[in-house]
């Protein structure tokens, strides 16, 4: 280090200001303490906005109204609405600044979101024709059950229609920054939203790493054990998440420039951008990949 | 859905935030931009909290979730520079000092791009090795070790921090 560097890192110190208090430890807790521990998808949009109680009336208000017209639509179509539960009256609704239902994309005042930096285009390279690069299917499960979705309950009630599987060409992905989990293991959290109509998808997605070539690295990913796929109903202009992990053996390494995701039961597959280094094992393993999950929480 | 250990997250936070907030300061140059980085860092460490929590490095990670969220929102250009407003308020003696040196070192950073002040930060301020930044960064050492040396060059060379550099020569 030279007298230089010295003198430099002396003046960043000197330089960087003491936080105000609305920066401090005790504001900061409080506000992410705002937050459901668990359960309600997280969105790293809450929070931004600054609800003012005459916001939060008006939401709840536009919540309700936007219910009971849904409610009418569905039921002079004849059908029964898929259940999900409206701002105003889940749980958290009243003390929960964020209305989860409400479209975060176009919240107002919503800045767009950091996170997604990495460029995604959906391309239609004939990948899967057949069933090829399907992750590995978790003991016997289904990784892919396309339409066999719909559970007759026992009401006596026509059961809602099942909605159908995401297109492909509809979906478009993202990739929150990576999270070390220990030395070797990386996680990445995609997000996929959809541009199109209501539709649903179940299973695990196939995922490759791909160099800057184009050339696939190590081997397309696992499923991760002791999940279980349940259908994720993605509204249009929502999304749904699923998580890949990167386990790194020793060199060699090859630095990844994307990643290749094929939904499930998608034709088509769409690619994020991903630059790191992955050092697939001997047999080319190391990518696990999570079901595909209504929120960013994926234990 | 078991997110993590809250009261170990708040003891994180107690010990960390006043690093993080500074360091956001050094990257972004002003307040509303540090609240709005710190926000969402510490919003998507919390969401991660159990992977990170029982990680090797808990402050490493939630550092890169930092700078991360810091490059990807200048590629995103959601919230380019804006010309400060605020008057540097009038102080006397050491405090006019540093003052100075702030608004010296926060017009120096802000001219360089985001990259390289990320770079400067990490081996500078938060007192990284070229290793670590490389990590946080992922890129390689090399590409550290000449962004580092480009940024250094650029803030010496501005007429504002050439002196402040001299200084300590003379002094």
């Amino acid at each position: 280090v030279t007298d230089a560097e010295r003198r430099l890192a002396s003046l960043l110190q000197t330089a960087a200001p003491e936080p105000p208090e609305s920066l401090q430890a005790g504001a900061l807790i409080g506000r992410i303490a705002a937050e459901p521990a668990s359960g309600a998808p997280h969105h790293v949009r809450r929070g931004i906005i600054r609800w003012t109680p005459p916001m939060l009336a008006a939401a709840s208000v536009l919540a309700v109204v936007v219910g009971l017209a849904a409610t009418a639509v569905a039921f002079h179509n004849g059908a029964a609405l898929p259940s999900r539960p409206s701002a105003a009256h889940s749980p958290t609704g009243g003390a929960d600044p964020s209305p989860p239902d409400s479209p975060t994309r176009t919240a107002p005042g919503a800045p767009p979101r950091a996170t997604s930096s990495r460029t995604s285009t959906p391309t239609h390279h004939p990948t899967n024709p057949g069933n090829g690069a399907v992750p590995v299917q978790p003991d016997g499960q289904a990784s892919h059950p396309g339409g066999s979705t719909s559970k007759v309950s026992g009401s006596t009630t026509t059961p809602p229609p099942p909605l159908p599987t995401c297109a492909t060409s509809d979906l478009s992905g993202r990739a929150d920054p990576p999270i070390d989990v220990s030395a070797t293991t990386t996680s990445i959290v995609f997000e996929l939203d959809n541009a199109g109509a209501d539709c649903q998808l179940e299973g695990f997605p196939a995922v490759t790493l791909v160099d800057g070539a184009g050339q696939q690295i190590g081997a397309p990913a696992i499923a991760m054990s002791g999940a279980t796929p349940v259908a994720v109903t993605l509204s249009s202009g929502r999304s749904a998440y699923f998580r890949l992990d990167v386990a790194n053996a020793s060199a060699p390494c090859s630095q990844a420039s994307s990643t290749v995701i094929s939904p499930p039961a998608g034709d088509a597959s769409l690619t994020v951008s991903y630059q790191a280094d992955f050092c697939p094992d001997a047999q080319g393993g190391g990518l696990s990949v999570s079901p595909i999950s209504a929120s960013r929480d994926i234990q | 859905v078991f997110v993590g250990d809250l009261e170990s997250f708040h003891a994180f936070v107690r010990t960390h935030s006043r690093a993080l907030a500074r360091s956001a300061w050094l990257l972004t140059g002003d307040w509303s931009s540090v609240d709005d980085l710190l926000q969402i860092t510490l919003e998507r460490s919390w969401q991660n909290w159990q992977r990170i929590e029982n990680a090797d490095d808990d402050v490493a990670y939630v550092r890169r979730v930092l700078i991360n969220t810091f490059l990807s929102s200048r590629r995103r250009r959601w919230h380019d520079e804006v010309p400060t407003d605020e008057v540097p308020e009038t102080v006397v003696g050491d405090e006019a000092a540093d003052a100075d040196v702030r608004e010296s070192v926060r017009a120096a950073m802000t001219a360089l791009p985001p990259g390289q002040r990320a770079v400067i930060v990490l081996r500078y301020f938060n007192d990284l090795t070229e290793a670590q930044t490389a990590e946080v960064l992922r890129c390689s050492i090399s590409t550290v070790k000449s962004q580092s040396a480009k940024a250094f060059r650029k803030l010496r060379a501005m007429p504002s921090m050439s002196e402040l550099f001299r200084e300590e020569v003379t002094s």
